[in-house]
C-alpha cells in the first residue's frame, strides 16, 4: 500500500457470464482501446458454458486427455498452460506501463496481484506471495496445466495456490488476467489433464476451501475496493462501448471463435512437454 | 563491426562476419524471468527497428520482442525450439533469437555501444 495515486481513472467493468470466445474477444477489444490511449480497465466476468482455455502458444494436446479435446476450448492471449473455467470469477485488466509507477515484469506483477493479497488478508486469511512463503515447492517452469505451476507471485492461502495470473506485454502496455476458482472440480481436472500433469490437491486450493461463503458476484466489491486502495485509483463505471462490442464480434470471427486458430495458435506452438 | 550494440529497451545486435544476430540483453532477460518458449519469425521477413517481430514467453509473462534495427530475417535460432532456456543461460551468445541481412546503417547508428548501454541501464 502507499503507492502514489495514479493520475487517470480506471474503468470498472462487470459483464454477464459468457462463452470463452466472447470473454477473450471482449478482453482484447477493451485492451485495444487502452493501447490506443483510452482509459485503463479492470473487468470481472465468469464463464458459461465451462471452457478449457489454452495458453497462447500451448500445444492443444500437451498434457491434455481426449476428453479435453471434446469440451469447449478457447485460446488465451497470455502464456502458460491450460485452465478449466467453470465455477469461478475471472478478472482482467489492461493499462499503459506509465499507469503503473513501477518498471519491469516482477514489479508489475507484485503491484497488480497485490490487490488479491490485500483482499484475502482483509478476510483474515493466511495469504502470501509464494516468494514470501516459508516453504513452497520449486518455483518456475512451464506446466501444461496452469494450476500445477508455482511462481514467485502466485497468491497462496494457507500455503496453497489460489488461482492463477498471467500477463501479456508490449513496449507500452500490459494486459493481465487471473482465474479465481470458487470450487475446483477435481474429477473434471483429472478427466482433462493426463496423469503427471494434473494440479496437486495438496498444493492447490479454491475460494470455498479458503473460507469464502458468498457468491462470485459478492467478491467483486471486495476485490474492486482492494484494487482501488492498492493502486490508488478512481473508478469510472464505463461499460464496453458499441464500438468495442462490435470489435469483439470481429475478433471472435478472426481468432477466438475460430477453431483453426484455437488449434493452431496462428501457426506457432511450443513443442509437447516430454 | 563485431561489437554488440543495444537499443534502449535491451535488444542487442552483433555482426559475426556473416550475419547480424539479434537477441535480448542479459538484464532484460533477468527481468522477464524463466523463458519457456520463443516464437521465431519467418525467414525472409522484412523488419524495421522498433517493431514487434515475435514473442518471448516466460513463466508469468508473454512479451513482444522488437527488432533493434531494420533488415531482413535470414536465420533463426532453431535450438530455442528445444532449449528456450538458452535465452536465460546465454542471452548474449547462444541465446540469440534471429539473424538479419540487409541491415540499414542508419538504424545501427542510433544504437548504444556496450559502455553507453551499461550507463543507460544503470541510470534508469
Amino acid at each position: 500500500m502507499g503507492d502514489r495515486p495514479l493520475n487517470r481513472p480506471w474503468r470498472l467493468i462487470t459483464t454477464e457470464p459468457a462463452a470463452g470466445d466472447w470473454n477473450m474477444a471482449l478482453d482484447e477489444a477493451l485492451s485495444e482501446t487502452v493501447r490506443a490511449g483510452g482509459l485503463p480497465f479492470l473487468r470481472f466476468y465468469s464463464w458459461n458454458p465451462g471452457t478449457l482455455s489454452l495458453g497462447r502458444f500451448q500445444n492443444p494436446t500437451d498434457g491434455l486427455s481426449e476428453t479435453a479435446q471434446a469440451v469447449p476450448r478457447v485460446r488465451r492471449p497470455t502464456g502458460g498452460g491450460g485452465i478449466w473455467h467453470e465455477d469461478e470469477l475471472t478478472y482482467s485488466l489492461a493499462c499503459l506501463q506509465t499507469d503503473l509507477n513501477v518498471k519491469g515484469v516482477k514489479a508489475s506483477f507484485e503491484k497488480l496481484c497485490g490487490f488479491l493479497l490485500d483482499a484475502w488478508q482483509e478476510l483474515g486469511w493466511n495469504a502470501h506471495f509464494a516468494k514470501d512463503a516459508g516453504e513452497h515447492p520449486a518455483l518456475g517452469g512451464y506446466t501444461p496445466a496452469c494450476f500445477a505451476g508455482h511462481e514467485e507471485y502466485d497468491v497462496l492461502v494457507d500455503g496453497k495456490k489460489l488461482g492463477g495470473n498471467a500477463q501479456r506485454r508490449d513496449r507500452e502496455s500490459l494486459f493481465q488476467h487471473g482465474s479465481l476458482p470458487m470450487n475446483l472440480d477435481w474429477e473434471r481436472l483429472d478427466a482433462l489433464f493426463l496423469p503427471g500433469f494434473r494440479p496437486e490437491r495438496t498444493l492447490t486450493t479454491d475460494l470455498r476451501s479458503s473460507g469464502w461463503l458468498g457468491s462470485t458476484e459478492d467478491l467483486i466489491p471486495l476485490l474492486s475496493e482492494a484494487f482501488r486502495r492498492r493502486l490508488g485509483v478512481e473508478w469510472k463505471p464505463i461499460s464496453a462501448t458499441g464500438q468495442e462490442l462490435a470489435r469483439a464480434n470481429e475478433l471472435i470471427r478472426e481468432r477466438f471463435g475460430n477453431s483453426s486458430w484455437t488449434e493452431s495458435g496462428g501457426g506457432s506452438l511450443r513443442l509437447k512437454t516430454p | 563491426m563485431n561489437e554488440r550494440r543495444y537499443s534502449r529497451n535491451g535488444e542487442w545486435v552483433s555482426f559475426d562476419g556473416h550475419l547480424w544476430r539479434v537477441g535480448l540483453a542479459a538484464s532484460a532477460v533477468e527481468e522477464l524471468g524463466e523463458v519457456t518458449f520463443v516464437e521465431l519469425p519467418s525467414l525472409e521477413r522484412s523488419v524495421t527497428a522498433g517493431t514487434a517481430v515475435c514473442s518471448i514467453e516466460a513463466v508469468k509473462a508473454a512479451a513482444d520482442f522488437y527488432s533493434p534495427v531494420d533488415g531482413r530475417v535470414s536465420a533463426v535460432n532453431t535450438r530455442l525450439g528445444l532449449e528456450p532456456g538458452l535465452v536465460n543461460l546465454s542471452p548474449e551468445l547462444e541465446g540469440w533469437i534471429f539473424a538479419l541481412e540487409d541491415v540499414s546503417a542508419s538504424s545501427l547508428e542510433v544504437l548504444l555501444d556496450e559502455r553507453a548501454w551499461l550507463e543507460w541501464e544503470t541510470g534508469r
